[in-house]
């Protein structure tokens, strides 16, 4: 994690992954509706692992996952919705006031499909709710950080090291 | 699950998240007490930087924070005519226990010092210049007016 910050930063526009962060969070709530109508909440233990794979929340899920793992592995900057907004929204905007570093919303990338992904393979091991549940999770991520600029590398790092996941020895 | 109560269930998470967002936003930038008589040095905080004579702003910041080169601007044209204050940096990536301890729960976090090193308030996330100034007064009005 510190190699990130010591190599040469990838500056981006900080609007891009909030416009990607709307896309995213209306996908997600798409997606807890259809977790909250389908199989994930009536049945989804009787069902086989092919029912489970083709019900309409896992889908759409799985394609949300898809594309936080692009941003992730790729980087913020080579995200499909990044490429979007750079060839049909930034042209319609001001220049931005600042460039931002890519890692802190890559790393949001990550947290999401981390979240998304526990919410597939739950599913598919026949755990009720695990779709409404986890996209909802990741909805909550995304809309916040679209509507108010909510920065999940800014809160969960320390959060984190709080609940004694990430906690460092001490010198005093 | 009805299309109807999921429907509600989608509209009710959307309104939860925008209270959310709203009080998250309200509390963003602004001063909060902190623990009373607490005094921090360069040598609890670990850095290298010297305090300053009249009052320091010691800034924590982490990995994977984008608010925090924001939050670093602002501190320093701040105080670019402030010789007596003194802007410190502290990195809390490595040193969560110190975060614990401080119980700083996000990045950027400015703690406000005076010149004998205590805490006279905290600020969460990019400072509002008010609220920042209203700490500032103080320790600026402390500054003699001779040099020397």
């Amino acid at each position: 994690m510190s190699a990130e910050t010591t190599t040469a930063a990838v500056r981006i526009d900080p609007r891009g992954p909030r416009f990607g962060a709307a896309i995213t969070s209306t996908l997600l709530l798409i997606t807890v509706y259809l977790g909250l109508t389908g199989l994930s909440t009536s049945g989804v233990a009787e069902a086989s692992v092919a029912e489970r794979a083709l019900d309409p929340g896992f889908l759409l899920l799985a394609f949300v996952s898809l594309t936080f793992l692009v941003g992730a592995v790729a980087g913020v900057q080579r995200h499909p919705y990044g490429l979007l907004f750079r060839a049909l929204v930034r042209p319609r905007l001001q220049p931005p006031a600042e460039l931002e570093d890519a890692a802190p919303p890559t790393f949001a990338q990550f947290v999401g499909l981390l979240v998304a992904g526990t919410g597939l393979v739950l599913h598919l091991t026949g755990v009720a709710w695990a779709i409404p549940v986890a996209a909802g999770a990741a909805f909550l991520a995304a809309f916040l950080n679209a509507a108010f600029a909510f920065c999940l590398g800014c809160q969960i790092y320390l959060l984190l090291g709080r609940a004694g996941i990430l906690r460092t020895p001490g010198v005093a | 699950m009805s299309p109807e109560l999921a429907l509600g269930t989608v509209l009710g998470l959307l309104a939860m998240a925008t209270v959310l967002g709203a009080v998250w936003r309200s509390r963003q930038g602004v001063v909060r007490d902190a623990e009373p008589g607490l005094v921090l040095t360069p040598e609890t905080l670990q850095t290298r930087s010297d305090f300053g004579t009249q009052g320091t702003l010691v800034l924590f910041t982490s990995a994977n924070c984008a608010q925090c080169p924001s939050a670093r601007r602002l501190l320093q044209t701040r105080l670019s005519d402030e010789p007596g204050l003194a802007l410190v940096e502290v990195d809390l990536t490595a040193r969560t226990d110190l975060a614990a301890d401080l119980h700083i729960l996000q990045t950027p976090t400015v703690f406000v010092l005076d010149g004998n090193g205590l805490v006279l308030g905290r600020i969460g996330g990019v400072p509002r210049l008010a609220e920042l100034e209203g700490l500032l007064i103080p320790l600026i009005e402390r500054i003699p007016a001779h040099v020397g």
